[in-house]
């Protein structure tokens, strides 16, 4: 249910930005949404679609783009891709000390009337 | 919909301190806007520097444009986190954000906590818990100011909730203030709360499958204590198993064995709680 919140805090800041433009209506808006994330891209439609509704961002349409998860081996160093969070490195079998990409969370850009 | 703005906003959180029937705090609303006025966001700068960010006609289309953001959806809650830590530090408290799913014993393991240390340390307390007052009332009968948050249909604690709970409640410089989050291992972990360390309070009675389950809180925890091992003789739990899989996700999670209930292990945790308290007075 995390993801209301989220979809509040992106009516938020959409609300900022437009302000901010002095923009007119949001057509479209765009998102990315990493693999590794903690946050489901469907989830996350489901709670926008919610909350859009009579906000600025009624209409507009959601687009999200997932990234894929890369970790980097915490003893070697090598990156290689994460698609699970407890993936462990293909070389040495340990965990990945960082998370290079997969972990974006972000509103990308909006398209809106001039 | 909201009772003090009548916003329509169905987020809204209370803050009470144990014993007390009239919400210390009770409001909370993203505001939406129901239609493109223009307002400000009351927004000063003293340097000189632009923040529209990058527009680009929409190709083929010469009524619209493209606002580029790039801007985190978590970034209201982090900044605030950043404030509240900023708080923390400069009166010197440690802040614990103790994490886990319902039932795994965190009130119980935070009443002999606070127990074992009020003598000597002053304690505060935040309980964070959807509805009622009881985990404040339990840790209030201790002598020690604590307050609930209750989220109403919310599932987590947040970085606003937890900076309008400290306000209300003068903690004294050097505290140590712990934060019961929600029950809950999904939601907790993608909030900062400003915390010192985050705690995860893992209990033999669930299953040792919880790590690779649950991954974002097991990452994002430095300690995972492992409660009621009391009972470990009479449940199926590999305890190996379950460190092998935290261990998967973060590498450098500590784990120390616990039973609240019985004492075991309890000396060690505080001793972990007193070690990271040390360090942060130097």
């Amino acid at each position: 249910m995390h993801e209301l919140s989220l979809a509040l805090s992106i009516l938020d800041a959409t609300s900022q930005e437009m302000a901010k433009n002095d923009a007119g209506r949001v057509q479209e808006i765009k998102l990315e949404v990493g693999m590794l994330s903690g946050v489901d891209p469907e989830a996350l439609k489901f709670a926008l679609s919610v909350a859009m509704e009579s906000s600025i961002l009624e209409g507009a349409s959601v687009i999200i783009s997932s990234t894929e998860g890369v970790g980097q081996c915490s003893q070697c160093d090598h990156s290689f891709p994460m698609p699970e969070m407890w993936t462990t490195c293909p070389v040495c079998r340990m965990p990945a000390g960082k998370i290079l990409q997969g972990e974006e969370l972000k509103i990308v850009s909006l398209t809106v009337d001039r | 919909m909201c009772e003090n703005c009548g916003c329509g906003e169905t987020g809204s959180y209370q803050i009470k301190k144990a014993g007390q029937v009239e919400p210390e705090y009770a409001h909370h609303h993203h505001h939406h806007h129901e239609n493109n006025h223009p307002h400000s966001h009351g927004h000063e700068h003293g340097h000189p520097h632009s923040h529209d960010p990058v527009q680009e006609l929409r190709p083929g289309d010469p009524e619209q444009r493209i606002l580029t953001v790039e801007k985190n959806i978590l970034q209201e809650n982090n900044l605030l986190a950043e404030r509240n830590r900023g708080f923390f530090e400069a009166k010197g408290i440690l802040c614990i954000n103790l994490v886990s799913s319902p039932g795994s014993g965190k009130t119980t393991l935070l009443e002999h906590t606070v127990k074992r240390l009020k003598k000597d340390i002053a304690i505060a307390v935040i309980e964070g818990d959807q509805q009622s007052m009881l985990d404040a009332e339990r840790i209030a009968e201790l002598g020690v100011p604590a307050i609930q948050i209750n989220t109403g249909s919310g599932c987590h604690l947040d970085a606003q909730m937890v900076n309008h709970g400290v306000k209300s409640m003068n903690i004294k410089d050097h505290s140590l203030l712990f934060i019961e989050n929600v029950g809950n291992l999904v939601c907790p972990a993608l909030f900062d709360l400003g915390e010192t360390s985050r705690v995860l309070i893992m209990s033999v009675t669930e299953g040792e499958d919880k790590p690779l389950k649950y991954p974002f809180m097991f990452r994002s925890a430095q300690l995972c204590l492992i409660n009621k091992m009391d009972l470990l003789p009479y449940v199926d739990f590999n305890l190996e198993q379950a460190m092998n899989n935290a261990r998967k996700i973060n590498g450098s999670l500590e784990f120390i064995e616990v039973s609240a209930k019985t004492g075991e292990g309890m000396d060690c945790w505080i001793e972990w709680v007193m070690d990271k308290r040390s360090k942060k007075s130097t």
